[in-house]
């Protein structure tokens, strides 16, 4: 579940696959919009893609252990442009 | 095992059989656009069927098949007859599976291996669907080798180790040097999302991970593959940049070591076999790494993960310690014991990093020893574990969420399975058992019916009451009646249509011919046809032998057929068709025939017969020769045929169900094989003789008629007697002669013998014996052990008034 704000995306829970298209267009209209993963327990592998191609600025990285092991893998801390 | 699975296994047994055929059929015949359907819809079924179990492997290769077929069926693909061996190689390939499932109720995980070799040939022949099929099919994904003897790992792997972080390669180095350690390589599909799978869930429930990596490559483009370290970000970048990146083609690419059993691994992957290459790990490979310092192992590491591995095994411990204080403690040992639980309680929360619990528990310690009762510290423990555990189940129930929504599918699948079932569910599938034991009691009632006649002449005789006698013979007839109807019925039951061996065919005659170079039209006639399941089973392998031969021996090669003048495809014709009380099967070919020339030299050359036999013998009798044993001429000794084990083994399976072969050959116009058969097997007709004073019973369907013959008809001709009956001259045997019984035969009255002529190997033999009795039904029992060597008798038989009746087998008798 993706709640948008102003500049900040929240993900929350578990994050679908029909959600990834949302988030794309989001990413692609707010390109210095920042995530907020810290309550999201899953995303699915579309919306992994997504965050790996668009590399938005995470704000916060997710509570769950697991997600969080890998979310910082997959997306190692970047220098914002 | 379950209901619906022995249901899946039946089902797709027939649903298999019609495949096969169907597949045969189609090669015939391209065009029958109807046929195609056929097949399409039924592994179309299947691979839903299966896909309501754990059998990936099968989903999968009907899944590949049914690409394939749908290409075909939309005209994409022409039909070829490479696609025909493959389509059939899957077919035995699944039919393998179903006798494991049946078997083992699960399928064996190197199964894996071949499911998606076939898979990937099944999509290399798909070029419509799968443009690209052929080089992704040699690509680095789809290489799953086990490379566990293999010294040097794979440069691909040494590059990909190297991004592993130093203390990581470190606290690897025992797992790798004991050889435990799985690389994992996942590329998913780029059409993976559409399929329902989400690779990156897959990936976080892999078992035992220790180290990951995700990349971004590029969809469906496994070339990229190799060099994806240098690649990866460029990937990303043009990405990020394309305003028409679309989100749902699979770029990823995962990279994970994990500590797991690689059969685990593999069984983990099994919905993804051909996607991900499962490399164990050589031991040398952490040696490759550079050297590391004490200060990377303990300054660097992010042991969360491993934390969290070990969190099962430290609740186990708290619960065992728990458990140990709740037994009774003798009180020498109790400060001994209370102090060792603390130290072990104080261990595991050192390692799971909890030193907030050190301090209370010295405390709790230090109560239970003053006062002298474990519970202060037993209450301490209890409550850190009851802690965990709620922390442990409340990061579980999170990851639960996806499969319990994959349940709930499976339900609805499951809900309309029975829906269907309830459609199906026409005829009745019984044990066979139960059919047999139903059979063995309508024989015990035959007998016992048979002995109220008995029954009847005591009462006349012994008693002399006739009234009842009579009323006994009534009430006999009205349950022989019913007797017999319900035999008959029980007959109907195991009454099986030759189809049932006539099916197999088709492949069997497609795939030799495909062997052997040969074109041959296969004509089944007849397939309806019933006779008892016993005859039909005990018939498949001599038919199967047969096809073969005429296969092998009897049609010739396109080329040579073409010189002789005959259409280059050769014809081969099955036929069953029934006739009063036998079931006669023709297999008739047009290939080259039997030459009696070569027969009778051949028999010669191996001794089989005698020169001077040799020039008496006409050709039918030549070409009968082929059933003597040892007698094979085939030339060259092929894996179809031509090894000795020929015709002869064929007429003794054919003569072990009371059958009978003959053989009819021409040069260059055919060879026909009649093989006649009885309709069951169960019930015998005899007739019953007596001979010094002995009952025996001689099988009916030999005897041709029985005579008395006065002294004077017959002719002694030096130590052999014959007469002459109905212009034959038929050789008269005395049974107890050949019994060896010491006593002449019995004559009646006006000085007659009784005499039973007896046709054998299209010979009429007269047996001499002292009297007819009457004729009679028995269930005929084979004799058991040691006496089942006394070839001269079939079996033996339980007559109504209990005693036992021994049946004669004339044609070894005589022989």
């Amino acid at each position: 579940m993706i709640t948008f704000e102003a500049q900040c995306a929240r993900l929350a829970e578990v994050v679908g696959i029909e959600e990834a298209s949302t988030l794309l267009d989001w990413l692609q209209a707010h390109p210095q919009g920042q995530l907020d993963l810290s309550d999201c327990t899953h995303i699915h592998a579309a919306n992994l893609q997504v965050l790996m191609v668009k590399r938005p600025t995470i704000a916060a990285l997710p509570n769950h252990d697991g997600l969080r092991s890998w979310i910082s893998a997959a997306l190692p801390p970047q220098v914002a442009a | 095992m379950t209901t619906l699975i022995e249901q899946f296994i039946s089902e797709s047994r027939e649903l298999l059989q019609k495949v096969t055929d169907a597949l045969v059929a189609y090669e015939q015949s391209p065009t029958d656009q109807q046929l195609l359907n056929e097949i399409f819809r039924v592994i179309h079924t299947m691979k839903g069927n299966s896909g309501l179990f754990e059998f990936p492997e099968m989903t999968k290769v009907l899944h590949a098949g049914e690409d394939l077929l749908d290409a075909l069926r939309a005209g994409h693909l022409p039909y070829s007859h490479e696609m025909a061996d493959v389509l059939l190689e899957a077919t035995d390939f699944v039919v393998l599976l179903t006798d494991e499932i049946e078997q083992q109720g699960t399928i064996p995980a190197h199964r894996a291996q071949t499911a998606s070799e076939i898979t990937t040939r099944l999509i290399a022949l798909n070029t419509h669907a799968y443009p690209q099929a052929a080089p992704i099919a040699g690509g680095p994904a789809n290489a799953s080798a086990d490379t566990a003897d293999n010294d040097s790992p794979p440069p691909e792997l040494l590059a990909q180790w190297q991004r592993v972080p130093p203390a990581m390669r470190a606290s690897l180095a025992p797992a790798l040097a004991a050889g435990q350690c799985q690389w994992l390589d996942y590329q998913p599909e780029a059409e993976c999302f559409f399929k329902g799978e989400d690779p990156f869930y897959l990936m976080q429930q892999c078992p035992e991970v220790a180290w990951f990596a995700v990349d971004y490559v590029q969809p469906n483009d496994a070339s990229m593959a190799d060099s994806v370290t240098t690649d990866a970000d460029a990937s990303a970048l043009t990405a990020q940049d394309d305003p028409l990146w679309d989100p749902y083609q699979c770029g990823l690419r995962f990279m994970a070591i994990s500590s797991a059993h690689i059969d685990d691994v593999r069984a983990h992957f099994r919905y993804v076999p051909e996607q991900v290459s499962i490399t164990a790990m050589p031991a040398e490979a952490w040696k490759v790494a550079a050297p590391v310092s004490a200060a990377d192992v303990t300054g660097k590491v992010d042991d969360s993960d491993a934390r969290e591995a070990l969190r099962a095994v430290a609740l186990t411990l708290l619960k065992t310690q728990v458990q140990v204080l709740e037994q009774p403690i003798e009180a020498a040992c109790f400060a001994g014991v209370c102090q060792a639980v603390a130290t072990t309680v104080q261990n595991v929360c050192m390692a799971q990093q909890q030193p907030d619990c050190i301090a209370p528990l010295a405390q709790a310690l230090a109560s239970t020893l003053s006062v002298g009762e474990p519970q202060p510290l037993m209450l301490y423990v209890a409550g850190i574990y009851q802690q965990w555990q709620a922390a442990q189940a409340s990061t579980d129930q999170v990851t639960e969420a996806p499969m319990t929504l994959g349940a709930n599918e499976a339900e609805h699948n499951k809900a309309q399975v029975r829906t269907d079932e309830a459609h199906t569910a026409k005829t009745l599938k019984v044990d066979q058992d139960k059919i047999d034991r139903l059979m063995n009691l309508i024989g015990e009632m035959v007998v016992a019916k048979n002995s109220l006649p008995y029954l009847a002449d005591r009462a006349e005789n012994q008693y002399g009451v006739r009234e009842l006698s009579r009323e006994i013979k009534n009430q006999y007839s009205v349950i022989n009646r019913i007797a017999e109807e319900m035999q008959q019925s029980i007959m109907q039951i195991r009454m099986m249509p030759v189809s049932f061996i006539f099916q197999r065919f088709p492949r069997l005659v497609r795939d030799t011919c495909r062997k052997l170079g040969k074109e041959v039209n296969l004509v089944l006639e007849g397939e309806f046809t019933e006779a008892d399941k016993l005859v039909i089973e005990a018939l498949a392998d001599p038919l199967i032998h047969i096809v073969r031969n005429s296969l092998d021996h009897g049609i010739e090669l396109p080329a040579v057929r073409l010189n002789k003048g005959k259409p280059a495809a050769g014809q081969l014709l099955i036929r069953a068709s029934q006739q009063t009380d036998s079931v006669l099967i023709e297999i008739q070919d047009d290939g080259k025939g039997i030459d009696p020339e070569v027969i009778k030299r051949k028999a010669l050359e191996k001794g089989l017969i005698t020169e001077a036999a040799m020039q008496r013998m006409t050709d039918q009798q030549a070409v009968n020769l082929v059933f003597a044993a040892g007698f094979s001429t085939a030339e060259v000794v092929s894996d179809l045929s031509g090894r000795g084990v020929g015709m002869d083994v064929v007429r003794s399976a054919i003569e072990r169900i009371n059958g009978k072969v003959t053989l009819d050959s021409s040069v260059d116009q055919g060879t026909t094989l009649r093989l006649v058969l009885p309709l069951s097997m169960a019930i015998t007709n005899v007739i019953v003789i007596e001979s010094h004073q002995q009952q025996f019973g001689i099988p009916m369907d030999l005897v041709m008629e029985t005579v008395r013959i006065a002294p004077q008809d017959i002719r002694q001709i030096k130590q052999s007697r014959a007469a002459l009956l109905r212009d034959r001259i038929v050789p008269l045997l005395s049974l107890n002669q050949l019994l060896g019984l010491d006593a002449p035969q019995q004559l009646n009255e006006q000085g007659e013998v009784a005499t039973l002529v007896v046709k054998i190997n299209h010979e009429y033999i007269g047996l001499m014996v002292d009297s007819f009795k009457a004729t009679v039904d028995i269930i005929l029992k084979p004799l058991p052990a040691v006496l089942a060597g006394m070839k001269w008798y079939s079996g033996s038989a339980l007559m109504g008034d209990g005693s036992v009746l021994m049946v004669l087998n004339p044609k070894e008798l005589v022989e």
